[in-house]
């Protein structure tokens, strides 16, 4: 789920940056570190703007200048229970990995509804009950996060299709 | 190694702990409770809005990409205006006791029947009638974008 969040940074500016332009190496150095980061939990998907620059401290002993920013980001955050679509990335005999975003769910075989059997076609491996719901590689899946587990830097989660109104989507 | 035990109130206060977040019957949203939260077709036009206005609009993250891919392919309603007038339906519910988490799910999700978005969204379930939800659902599907 999408959120607009407030959060605060805290930045360490070096003394041959301070100057006039010291603001805008500070959004720089703001961008660089937090754009685009998976914190374990959430996603900062990009920033909005800057609410507040706080004034500078100088911390003792290395001279640098510590900054605290307010900004406003568009953050991505996957809550056990939500239901989210997502594209089918690739399909293993024990169920298929969809990618939400940045996030890659695995659908194990246990939570697919027993019709989509695992089938091989030519090169295609996919889960098909052989008349109208196929899963493969490039579908699109409507699923349930089931568990998710966060690490610096990586998120992990598992999903299901075993309930009314979840599975492939009609394209 | 043994020693006398720091009294609770002398020590550093932690942050709370997370780990029990979830949206099953109850929403439990942790540090997101009550912040604002976007539908994909929503988040898109943002996306594109930041991107077009310059400067530090876009970055080269992975994450930044397969979002951007994936809002443009699971958007629902393509249009800015229509997002607005989904935004306008959908926020009416706000007043009627729904969360921003339960706003946006009902307007990325897209349900036809009431019964498909109590079962998608289960903490829906007692915050309002079978009418008001059809209606809304209805509205909602007329601006859907079927190009």
């Amino acid at each position: 789920m999408f959120f607009v969040k407030v959060l605060e940074h805290r930045i360490h500016l070096h003394p041959s940056f301070f100057g006039a332009q010291a603001s805008d190496y500070i959004l720089d150095q703001l961008y660089r570190d937090r754009e685009g980061s998976n914190t374990g939990t959430m996603m900062i998907v990009a920033i909005i703007d800057v609410d507040d620059i706080s004034e500078p401290k100088i911390v003792p002993g290395s001279g640098y200048a510590e900054y605290d920013v307010s900004y406003r980001a568009i953050v991505w955050r996957p809550f056990r229970g939500e239901v989210v679509d997502g594209l089918v990335s690739s399909v293993v005999n024990n169920g298929f990995f969809v990618d939400v975003g940045g996030l890659s769910v695995f659908v194990s075989k246990a939570m697919i509804p027993p019709q989509l059997k695992y089938t091989v076609e030519g090169a295609t491996p996919s889960f098909t009950d052989g008349v109208d719901q196929t899963v493969e590689r490039g579908s699109q899946v409507r699923l349930r996060i089931k568990g998710i587990r966060g690490e610096m830097g990586q998120m992990f989660a598992i999903g299901s299709i075993r309930e009314d109104y979840l599975g492939p989507l009609l394209q | 190694m043994a020693g006398p035990t720091m009294p609770q109130s002398l020590s550093r206060r932690r942050p709370a702990p997370t780990g029990d977040e979830e949206a099953t019957n109850i929403l439990k949203l942790g540090d997101m409770t009550d912040t604002p939260a976007l539908s994909v077709a929503e988040c898109k036009v943002l996306l594109e809005q930041l991107a077009s206005k310059g400067g530090r609009g876009t970055s080269n993250s992975d994450v930044y990409t397969k979002t951007r891919e994936y809002v443009d392919m699971f958007a629902r309603f393509k249009d800015p205006k229509t997002v607005t007038q989904v935004d306008a339906i959908s926020s009416g519910l706000l007043m009627k006791g729904l969360t921003h988490f339960e706003r946006a799910q009902l307007a990325t999700l897209c349900c036809d029947s009431p019964d498909e978005a109590r079962t998608l969204i289960p903490s829906l379930e007692n915050k309002l009638t079978d009418e008001e939800l059809q209606d809304v659902l209805n509205d909602i599907s007329k601006l859907r974008d079927f190009s």
